[in-house]
Order: C-alpha cells, then structure tokens, then sequence
C-alpha cells in the first residue's frame, strides 16, 4: 500500500500507535503527513503524545489527591508515566481511567503498602463522589416499620457504601495530609482495621469502624436479615448487649445516610 | 438558517463556577456543559447540573463521540448521551469533527481526519446513525490540529461542507481552532470563514491558545487572543447573530474574568450589527 492508498483504519491505527509510543521515531507514518519534512512530522506528533500523557496524568492527580500529596510530585509523575505506559486508555470517559492505578501502585510499592491503601482510599472516595443516589432511611420511616416485620426485616446500604481493610496506619496519614500537616512515618496496626466508605449529603467521607461493626456491615452486604445480624452478634461478642448496640448502631447509620430497606 | 434563533452570549459550566451561577443571575444567557462530565451515576455533579439548569438553558457538548471512528460512536455513549439529554433536554447537542481512538484504544484528544471520500463517508454515515439515536441535527465543530494527511483530497473547508450537505448536520464554528490550524497549516483563515455554510451554522466558540511561534497549540488556558478577535468580527458579519461562548479548560479564572470577555464578543457583535445597519440605511 503506497503512501496515497493508505486506508482510514491504517492511517488511525498507525496515528494511535505513534501516540502511546514513548519514542517520537518509527511511527510509521513517514510520507503520511505533511509537515515539511519527517523531523517537523514527529515534532508536531510529540504535541500530541505530550497532550495525551498530560491529560492521563492530570486526570490520576485529580482522582488520587491524597496519594499525590503522600507521594510527591516527581515521585507520582513517575509512576503515573511508568502505570499510563502500561496500561493505555480504553474508555472514551477519562473519568474512568485509573480504575487500575491503585492495584497497580500496590504492586509497585510492594515494600510500602500504606501507597496502595493510600490509593485505594482515594479512589473509594472518588467512587463515591459521584456514584449511584439513593434515598437512605430516615429516623420517621424506621419508627413506621410494623413490630412484625423486624423478624424478617433485611437492610442494604446506599449504593456509595464500600468497606476497606487497611494493615497500615494510612487513615491517620490521610487525616494529616488533609490538614496539610506533617503526616506520621507509616507504621503497621497492630490487627487491620475496616474502613467504612461512603457519600453523606453531596460529600464522600469515611471513618474507622471496630470490629463489631464491620462484621455488622459484612451481614448486611451479605443480604442477611437484621434478626440474623443481631443473633451472629450475639454469639460473636457476648459480652454486649445486643439489643442496645444494635439499636445504636442502626441510629449511627441512619444519622450516617447509609442505610435502605431491601427491596427484594 | 436551518438551526435555532441565537439565545446569544454564553460561557462553558465549569466546577469553580458552581457556586457563582447558583447564588445569583449572573450576565450569561445560556451554558454550555461537557456531555462527559455529567455521564456519571448520581451525586454532586448532577445535583449541580439540575440546578443550575433549572436557571439557564443549556447546550451539551461532547468530546469522546469519534464520528470520524471506522467502528463509528460506542453504542453505550449513545445511549448515555440520549439519557443525558432527555434529562437536560439542551438547545442542541455538539461534538467535533475528529476522532478520538481506534481498536479499543482512547486518545482522550481531538485527533484529525484526512479529508478523502473514504473519511467523508465513514463521516457521514456516523453523523446520519447519531442523529437517528438522538432524534434531532447534531452541530460538528472544526477542531485545531498540528498535523495534516498526504492523503488529503480536499481541504478542511471543503470537507466540512460536505459533511453538513451530506449528513444535514449543523456546524459549531470555532474560531480559535480557525486560527491555530491556519497558522499551523498556512492556509487563509478569512477564506476558511467564507466558504462555510451560513445557514448551517448554529453556534460558535471562542478561546485562547498558546503561540510557540512556529506551531500555535490549542490550550484554552489563555483569554482570547486578538488575531481570534477579529476573525471573530469577520464570522459576525458573515454569519450575523450566532450564539457565542468562551471556552476556558484550564488556569480557570474567577467568573467575572470570563464575563467581562464575554462583554467583548457582546461589542464586537453590537458594533458589526450597527455598522450592517448603518451600510444598510445609507444603501
């Protein structure tokens, strides 16, 4: 195929391929543009390499703040360049990429894992943000359910809600981060913690959750009935009183905007 | 004139903006929002999309379509942007003349056709299938480039035109993409003007750039340079009352910058009214 034959797909398949390549030479697309001259071809090509590395790379600052700020400028650039080489865009959206960049920072940080959770933190809030709207349970509508149907009664989470484990102190780096303080050296906990993600109001937030309650949570992700949570709890702790606890805890996610009744 | 009458003077919807548009009227008759930014599930974006439509018109303007794509627009983003655009129900709906990838791949860029009977049929053949999704004309915008195709058959004018007889489509004329491609390209931004379809053209753009000297890049980072000005004045007299709005993409300024900018187009397009009326009278 000569250079005045070269057939749409080609010529876009070779215009993208010239795109994410990390050199400006052997794009294939010598004779194919005029530009005076093949060196003034690859520099005007390299504008459009530099916009598509800038744009991916803003778009993994914007998503990861706080992993931006942990990491520093020149330490992210590097690996945001290092994740964009690896992994070329392939939704039309650029809200969506990234959904990799976290594992993949895990990965790479394999000797500092309070990175990776760091990431996954922001991209769990950034989810949130502007995932799914809901219309959580108020303290009336609870009172409304009929004595019956607590037997049988099933809760959900608005759609927003995610937990995390976290083995590092990285909520406390987070929190500092946020204050533009100075954040604390990372440091393991001493048993890994759940982090509980969601949207209040038009805002994402998170809090640590104990153990009772993350198990609590886990049933109701499960799908399990409220009977079923509270007798599970019982077994699990039995130094509590359930009925109080459970009432506190179904109050804290009601006032939280976390909760729905399941609509099967 | 096969489009709307103009709603007049506009400015794209930006986050930092949020507040300003819904704490008060401000001097802006109507918005123009990224189609994209509003494809998402729920929460704060859409929350301030409904609100501050429920306050000014709006235009939706698309950068992920790839009407120029040999597999043609995705079938899920058009079902999301009919989705969009039942709920904002917009005065039109714009994307670019371009494409934006190929085989899965995403360059999240404006990238350039050539312009061969090949592309123009791909081109058309796309604009005609989102049109019959959407229910109604789609505007196409010329977008700025750095690089042109050896298997060029016809300019970027000619192509244009012939992409809206063919498709009936309408045109979003972007002025500083006129300019940055005629300086990149060295062709005669006026005559580009001049051989556009006026009675298909149904709104224009006006940004700023970044002169490198040899190459001028498209950066909407910038207030509106005065080379843009007057091809701007040039497309008022040869398009008339156009709806018109300043993009501004990054180093976003405080709404009253962008305002006041807009004040120019307003002048630039009152004085070219009156000078028409006055050749007129005189006539």
């Amino acid at each position: 195929m000569n250079d005045n034959t070269i057939d749409l797909e080609t010529l876009q398949s070779r215009f993208l391929g010239a795109l994410l390549e990390t050199e400006a030479s052997g794009h294939g697309l010598n004779g194919h543009i005029n530009c005076g001259g093949d060196a003034q071809a690859a520099r005007r090509i390299a504008i459009y390499r530099n916009a598509y590395e800038v744009r991916l790379i803003d778009a993994l600052q914007d998503t990861f703040a706080h992993t931006l700020l942990y990491l520093g400028d020149a330490v992210f650039e590097q690996a945001a360049r290092a994740f964009i080489a690896a992994h070329p865009s392939n939704h039309g959206n650029l809200r969506w990429y990234g959904s990799q960049f976290a594992p993949w920072l895990t990965a790479h940080f394999a000797a500092d894992p309070d990175v990776g959770e760091m990431a996954e933190l922001d991209y769990t809030l950034r989810w949130a943000f502007d995932g799914p709207d809901a219309k959580p349970l108020s303290m009336p509508e609870l009172a409304l359910i009929p004595a019956e149907a607590w037997e049988t009664i099933c809760f959900s989470l608005v759609p927003t809600a995610k937990c995390l484990t976290v083995r590092m102190n990285t909520v406390a780096i987070w929190h500092a981060l946020d204050q533009s303080q100075p954040p604390p050296d990372a440091a393991p906990l001493s048993e890994p913690g759940s982090v509980l993600i969601w949207r209040y109001g038009l805002q994402p937030h998170f809090r640590s959750i104990c153990k009772m309650e993350a198990m609590a949570i886990q049933f109701i992700q499960q799908s399990r009935s409220f009977s079923y949570l509270c007798s599970e709890l019982e077994m699990q702790f039995p130094e509590i009183s359930v009925p109080t606890v459970a009432g506190a805890l179904l109050r804290r996610w009601i006032e939280d905007e976390l909760l729905l009744i399941r609509q099967d | 004139m096969l489009g709307q009458l103009s709603p007049g003077f506009g400015l794209g919807l930006r986050t930092p903006h949020y507040n300003d548009f819904l704490s008060e009227r401000k001097n802006v008759d109507w918005l123009e929002i990224i189609s994209e930014n509003y494809m998402v599930a729920g929460g704060k974006p859409m929350q301030m999309l409904d609100d501050i439509r429920a306050e000014y018109p709006m235009a939706m303007h698309g950068v992920s379509m790839s009407i120029g794509s040999i597999a043609g627009p995705d079938e899920g983003y058009l079902r999301d942007l009919k989705a969009l655009a039942d709920r904002v129900e917009p005065l039109w709906i714009s994307d670019h003349l371009c494409w934006t990838g190929v085989h899965g791949r995403e360059s999240h860029d404006l990238l350039p056709l050539p312009y061969t009977e090949e592309a123009l049929d791909v081109v058309v053949r796309n604009v005609l299938r989102v049109q019959d999704v959407l229910g109604r004309r789609i505007l196409l915008e010329n977008v700025s480039s750095y690089v042109e195709f050896s298997s060029s058959r016809i300019s970027e004018c000619e192509f244009v035109r012939e992409v809206c007889e063919r498709a009936d489509c309408l045109l979003l004329v972007d002025i500083n993409n006129i300019y940055v491609s005629s300086r990149n390209h060295g062709f005669d931004s006026v005559a580009y003007l001049n051989r556009l379809p006026a009675c298909r053209v149904q709104q224009l753009h006006l940004a700023g750039h970044h002169d490198q000297g040899d190459v001028i890049v498209d950066t909407h980072d910038h207030p509106v340079a005065a080379s843009v000005w007057d091809l701007y004045r040039h497309a008022c007299l040869r398009f008339g009352a156009v709806a018109t709005m300043i993009e501004r993409d990054d180093h976003i300024p405080p709404l009253s910058e962008l305002i006041a900018e807009l004040d120019v187009a307003r002048r630039i397009a009152d004085e070219v009214t009156d000078e028409q009326s006055a050749a007129e009278l005189r006539a």
